[in-house]
C-alpha cells in the first residue's frame, strides 16, 4: 500500500465475507450470505454494529452519491460517434431538483437534432445519463455494438445515435417525435442502490409519444456485469425490436 | 416408471428478459416395481419390455402424445447388457419423443440421490450428505454440499453378486468378487450351499468398506478393486442415507440365521443389508431415513434428469432434438488466448466425425470484443464442417454469443446457443425441441460406445 493511501474499503468483496466475531456455524453463516446482498451475518460490537459494518455502509451509500453526482466520461460517448445533446435542466443540481426540465427540450435543441441526425429511422437509440453515469461508462461499449450489429443485420435502418446529457426517460417521447422514429430504444443510467452503482436499463416504445402514458414502454432492468450482462441484454434487445416492429405496438398492451 | 406434471413458469412478468424455472414437480402416476425382463443373462427381452411400457401406459391413463418430455434410464448390470443401446432407442421412440436414453454409474448415483433426498436434506444442514443406492449389482454414492453435488462413484457391491435357486445352491458368483472371495478363504461356488457365517464374512467385510467410504478414509485393498471407472474423492460424509433394494433391509430388522432366511429374493440381499445395519450400529452412527428407499433412483431420474436452459438462447428446432453429443470445454485462460480458434479446432478434432457442443464455463460477464473472438474463433474452428453448431454456456450470454455467430453465418448453419448449462469435457448432452422460450437440456456422464 502506498504511503499515505486508506484501503478501498468498498472494494472488498462481502459477499461471503463473515465478521462475527466466534460464529458457531461459520460454514452455514456464509451459505446465508452467499444469496443475498442483505448486510447479514456482521457481528457486533455491544449492542452496536461494528465499526467495519458501518464504514462499510458508508462506503457503498457514498458510490451511490457519487453515481448520481458525476458526468458521464465524454471519451465512451464520442467513440462510439453519439450526436450529444442537453435538456433543459442547466446543471445537475437543477437536473436533481427539477425532473420536469430533465424530461424537455428546447426548441432550438429539437431543431438542431432535425438538422443533424438522420429522419424517419426504423430503429432510433438513445442513451441518457439518468441517475447514474458510471452506468453508461460501464456498459455502453458492450451494449451498443451488440444492438446495432443485430439490428442491422435484421435489415433494419438505424438512425443517428443520440447521447442526451441530464436526462430522464421521457426524453424519448418528445425525440420520438422529432425524428418520427419507429422504435426508440433509450439506455439509461438507473437509480443507483447499495448493491451496485452501475445498474442500467433499457426503455422500448413503439411509435413513443408525448401524447401517450408512462404504459407505452417496456423494459429490461437491472444491466451489469453482475446482472444481466450488457452484450446479452443487448442480444435480447435486438430481438425485442423485430417484435415491436412485427406487432407494431409496445408497453402493457403488448402480448409477448 | 413414473409421470410427473412440470409447471414451468417465467419467473420475472412484466420483464422482457424472462426467466424461465421449474417451479413444480408434482408425480402423478408410479408404477408397480418389474424385474427387467431377459432373454438370457446377456440380452434384454425388449418385446416383453414394450408390452410392460405399454401395460402401464394404459394403467396411467396416457397416450404417448400427451407426453411432453420424458427420460429413459438404463442402470446398472442392465447397462451392460448386449443390447442395451439398441433397446434405449427403441423404447425411446416407442415411449414418446423422449430426449434422453442413456446414464452411467456416476449419474445414477446423483439421480438416486436426488430421489432419496440426500440433494434437498444437504439443504436444510451443514456438512456433507452422502446417499448409497445399493442395487443389485453395483452401488451408487453421491455427496452433495448445499444441494449440489461435491462427489459421486459406483461400486461392484450390491445384492445379487451372489444368487440362489429355490433350494439355497448357488447359481451365480460375480466376477469382480471372486479375488475378495480368495482373500477372505471363502472356498463355496456355484452349486454349493455355503452356511451363513461364511456369507456374512464376505457381506461383514463389504460393509466395512462402505463405512471407510463414507468416512473419507482409505479403503481396504479389495473394496478399492470394486470402485467402477475411477475411486471416490474421500469427503467425509457428516449425514449418510442408504436407498436401493438392499436399503429395505438396513432400515428394517430381519433375522438371517438360516440359508433360508437370507435367500428370500434369490440373492444376498437382505445378508448385506443386515451387514450395514449391524456395522452403523456398532460404530454408533444414526443413518438418516430416505424419502424413497427402491424407487429412489426412478423418482430421481424423474424429477431431476432434465434441466432447462437459461430464457435468452439461441435455438433451431427444425435439428432437434440432438442426441449424445460430447462436450468439449473452453476455460477462461484458452479464452484469453489468441489460439482460441486453433484450441477449439483442436479439442473438436479429437473426436469422431459428428455433432460436438463447445461449452464456455467461468466468464461472467464477457466484452463485446471477446464475444467478437469467440464468435470468430468458433466460425473459423468449424468452418468445414456441416454440423450445426451447439454451444453451451455456463452462464448467461448464450443470445449475444448466438446472435454474433448467425449473423456470421448468415444462415449456413443452424446455430445453438444455450446458457445456465453446466458441461464439463467428456459429458454428453441431448438437447430436446422448445418448450415457450427455453428447451430442456440432459446432461450425461457416459453413453454407449458404439
Amino acid at each position: 500500500m502506498q504511503e499515505g493511501m486508506i484501503r478501498d474499503i468498498a472494494a472488498i468483496e462481502y459477499n461471503g465475507r463473515l465478521t462475527i466475531d466466534k460464529p458457531k456455524d461459520a460454514d452455514s453463516c456464509v451459505r446465508l450470505k452467499k444469496t443475498t446482498n442483505a448486510r447479514i451475518c456482521v457481528g457486533r460490537a455491544g449492542d452496536r454494529i461494528k465499526t467495519e459494518t458501518w464504514l462499510r455502509f458508508r462506503a457503498d451509500h457514498a458510490v451511490a452519491m457519487d453515481a448520481v453526482w458525476s458526468d458521464v466520461d465524454e471519451s465512451v460517448i464520442d467513440q462510439l460517434k453519439f450526436y450529444k445533446i442537453q435538456t433543459l435542466a442547466k446543471d445537475k443540481e437543477q437536473y436533481l431538483t427539477r425532473p420536469d426540465l430533465g424530461r424537455k427540450f428546447s426548441e432550438q435543441t429539437l431543431g438542431e437534432v432535425k438538422k443533424h441526425c438522420v429522419m424517419n429511422p426504423v430503429v432510433q437509440i438513445l442513451v441518457a445519463d439518468g441517475l447514474s453515469s458510471p452506468a453508461i461508462n460501464a456498459n455502453l461499449a458492450d451494449i451498443y455494438p451488440m444492438i446495432v450489429d443485430g439490428v442491422r443485420a435484421n435489415g433494419h435502418q438505424l438512425g443517428t445515435p443520440i447521447f442526451i446529457k441530464y436526462g430522464r426517460v421521457a426524453t424519448m417521447d418528445q425525440l420520438s417525435e422529432a425524428l418520427g422514429a419507429c422504435v426508440t430504444v433509450l439506455l439509461v443510467g438507473e437509480r443507483p442502490g447499495l448493491a451496485t452503482g452501475e445498474s442500467m436499463s433499457c426503455y422500448m416504445a413503439y411509435e413513443s409519444s408525448t401524447a401517450k402514458p408512462e404504459s407505452q414502454r417496456n423494459v429490461i432492468s437491472n444491466i451489469h456485469r453482475n446482472g444481466i450482462p450488457p452484450v446479452e441484454a443487448g442480444a435480447q434487445i435486438v430481438q425485442l425490436i423485430d417484435i415491436l416492429l412485427r406487432e407494431k405496438n409496445s408497453g402493457v398492451t403488448l402480448k409477448l | 416408471m413414473i409421470f410427473s406434471k412440470i409447471v414451468v413458469t417465467c419467473m420475472r412478468i412484466g420483464s422482457l428478459a424472462p426467466e424461465v424455472k421449474v417451479t413444480q414437480a408434482d408425480i402423478i402416476y408410479q408404477s408397480a416395481i418389474h424385474f427387467t425382463p431377459l432373454i438370457s443373462r446377456t440380452e434384454i427381452d425388449l418385446p416383453a419390455l414394450k408390452t410392460l411400457v405399454a401395460t402401464e401406459y394404459a394403467l396411467a391413463c396416457f397416450r404417448k402424445e400427451e407426453i411432453a418430455t420424458g427420460a429413459i434410464i438404463i442402470t446398472g448390470e442392465t447397462a451392460r447388457k448386449d443390447n442395451a443401446e439398441e433397446v434405449l432407442n427403441v423404447l425411446a421412440e416407442f415411449a414418446g419423443d423422449f430426449v434422453v436414453a442413456t446414464a452411467g454409474p456416476d449419474l445414477e448415483g446423483i439421480l438416486a440421490g436426488f430421489g432419496a433426498g440426500a440433494a434437498s436434506q444437504s439443504d436444510f444442514c451443514t456438512g456433507p450428505v452422502m446417499n448409497l443406492d445399493i442395487g443389485g449389482g453395483t452401488t451408487n454414492a453421491a455427496i452433495f454440499v448445499d444441494g449440489k453435488v461435491v462427489d459421486c462413484f459406483a461400486l461392484d457391491i450390491g445384492g445379487r453378486l451372489i444368487q440362489f435357486d429355490f433350494d439355497s445352491a448357488i447359481i451365480y458368483i460375480a466376477e469382480r468378487l471372486k479375488p475378495l472371495l480368495q482373500a477372505l478363504g471363502l472356498e463355496f461356488g456355484v452349486g454349493s450351499r455355503p452356511k451363513v457365517e461364511e456369507l456374512s464374512c464376505l457381506t461383514d467385510y463389504l460393509a466395512a468398506g462402505l463405512i471407510a467410504v463414507c468416512r473419507g478414509v482409505k479403503v481396504p485393498e479389495f473394496i478399492e478393486e470394486l470402485f467402477i471407472q475411477h475411486v471416490h474423492k474421500r469427503i467425509a460424509a457428516r449425514f449418510i442415507m442408504f436407498s436401493g433394494g438392499v436399503a429395505e433391509y438396513i432400515y428394517r430388522h430381519t433375522e438371517c440365521l438360516t440359508l433360508e432366511d437370507v435367500n428370500f429374493h434369490g440373492d444376498i440381499g437382505p445378508l448385506l443389508g443386515r451387514s450395514i445395519r449391524v456395522a452403523f450400529e456398532k460404530l454408533g452412527h444414526q443413518l438418516i431415513v430416505p424419502k424413497e428407499k427402491i424407487r429412489a433412483t426412478v423418482i430421481g431420474t424423474g424429477t431431476h434428469s432434465l434441466q432447462i436452459s437459461g430464457s435468452t438462447i439461441v435455438f433451431d428446432d427444425a435439428v432437434l432434438p440432438l442426441r449424445n453429443v460430447p462436450v468439449i470445454k473452453i476455460n477462461p485462460a484458452e479464452c484469453a488466448d489468441s489460439g482460441l480458434c486453433d484450441i477449439i479446432r483442436s479439442k473438436i478434432q479429437l473426436h469422431e466425425p459428428g455433432n460436438v457442443a463447445i461449452a464456455f464455463a467461468g466468464i461472467v460477464s464477457p466484452a463485446y470484443s471477446e464475444i467478437k473472438k469467440m464468435a470468430e474463433a468458433v466460425v473459423m474452428a468449424t468452418g468445414s464442417r456441416q454440423e450445426p453448431l451447439v454451444m453451451i454456456i455456463e452462464q448467461d450470454w448464450a443470445k449475444a454469443l448466438g446472435q454474433t455467430i448467425r449473423i456470421m453465418l448468415n444462415g449456413i448453419k443452424p446455430v445453438i446457443c444455450l446458457d445456465r448449462i453446466k458441461a464439463d469435457y467428456g459429458n454428453y448432452i441431448d438437447i430436446g425441441k422448445s418448450i415457450g422460450q427455453v428447451v430442456p437440456v440432459v446432461i450425461k456422464t457416459l453413453v454407449f460406445k458404439s
